[in-house]
C-alpha cells in the first residue's frame, strides 16, 4: 500500500496523511467526480474517506436532492440535504464501486457493528477506525479486513 | 441529545481537535505544532475549537458536556504558549485534546 486517495470536503485528512503517513503518496479529492478523475488518471491502492460533507456545495454532492426529499422525507428538502451531507462518504463510495473501483476503503468513524457489516455487504472491502490515529490507520490500511 | 447531534459533536469537534494531538512525537516538528495550533485555535475559519464546540453543544443541549467546556477553557488559556511552541504547553494541550475526543466518543457510545 503506497498510494492513498483521500476524499473529504476540507483538507484536514489530507494534511494529516501528508504529515503523519509521510511514506505514502497522498492524493486528495473533494467530490465523487474528483475522486473518479483521480483514480482514472493516477490510480490508488486505498481510499481514506470522510463520512460527512457539510462544507461542500449541494451541487457537488452525490445524490439528487429533490428525489431524495420525495423518496425519504416527504418532500422536506432541508432534511434531505442533511441526509446527503451526513452520508456523502458512503454515497461517493457507492459511485466509485459502480464505476468498477474495488480498492479498499477506510472511514474514520465509529460505525455500529451492524452498520459496518452492511457497508461491507454493499461495498466489499470497507473498514473503519474511530480516530485520526496514524498507527491505527496504517494497520487498517495494511491489514485489510 | 439525539444520536445525530452527538455524532456531529464527535465528528466536528472530537475527531479534529485530536487530529494532531493523537500523533505528536515526543519532539514535534514546527509543522506539527502549526497543525496542532490549527486544530485547537483555528478549527473552522475564524473559529477556535472551543467556539465550534460551544455552538454544537448549545444545539445538543447537554449539561453533561460542562466538563468538556472546562477542558477547552484550559486549552484556550494555553494558546500563546502553544503558538510559541513551548514544549510543556504543547504537551499539556495535546493531552487535553486527546481526553476531549475520548470523552465525546464515550458520550456518543453511551447515548
Amino acid at each position: 500500500m503506497s498510494r492513498l486517495l483521500v476524499i473529504e470536503d476540507g483538507d484536514e485528512y489530507a494534511e494529516f496523511a501528508r504529515v503523519f503517513l509521510a511514506d505514502l503518496e497522498v492524493t486528495a479529492a473533494h467530490s465523487a467526480a474528483d475522486a473518479l478523475a483521480a483514480l482514472r488518471a493516477h490510480g490508488a491502492d486505498a481510499l481514506l474517506i470522510d463520512l460527512r460533507f457539510d462544507r461542500a456545495p449541494a451541487s457537488a454532492l452525490v445524490g439528487d436532492l429533490d428525489a431524495t426529499a420525495a423518496r425519504l422525507f416527504a418532500g422536506d428538502r432541508e432534511r434531505a440535504l442533511r441526509y446527503l451531507q451526513d452520508e456523502q462518504g458512503t454515497l461517493i463510495l457507492a459511485d466509485l464501486r459502480a464505476a468498477g473501483f474495488a480498492l479498499p476503503a477506510l472511514f474514520v468513524h465509529d460505525f455500529p457493528p451492524r452498520r459496518l457489516a452492511n457497508l461491507r455487504r454493499l461495498y466489499g472491502d470497507v473498514n473503519a477506525v474511530s480516530s485520526l490515529d496514524a498507527a491505527t490507520i496504517r494497520r487498517a490500511l495494511g491489514g485489510g479486513r | 441529545m439525539s444520536r445525530r447531534e452527538l455524532s456531529l459533536l464527535v465528528h466536528d469537534v472530537g475527531k479534529y481537535v485530536a487530529r494532531t494531538a493523537r500523533n505528536l512525537p515526543p519532539e514535534p516538528t514546527r509543522e506539527m505544532i502549526d497543525m496542532l495550533v490549527r486544530d485547537l485555535y483555528e478549527l473552522r475559519p475564524g473559529q477556535r475549537a472551543s467556539h465550534v464546540f460551544a455552538l454544537a453543544a448549545a444545539i445538543a443541549g447537554a449539561p453533561a458536556l460542562d466538563h468538556v467546556r472546562a477542558m477547552f477553557e484550559e486549552i484556550d488559556a494555553l494558546e500563546s504558549e502553544v503558538r510559541a511552541g513551548a514544549p510543556a504547553a504543547v504537551k499539556r494541550a495535546a493531552a487535553i485534546a486527546r481526553d476531549i475526543e475520548l470523552r465525546l466518543r464515550a458520550l456518543a457510545v453511551e447515548s
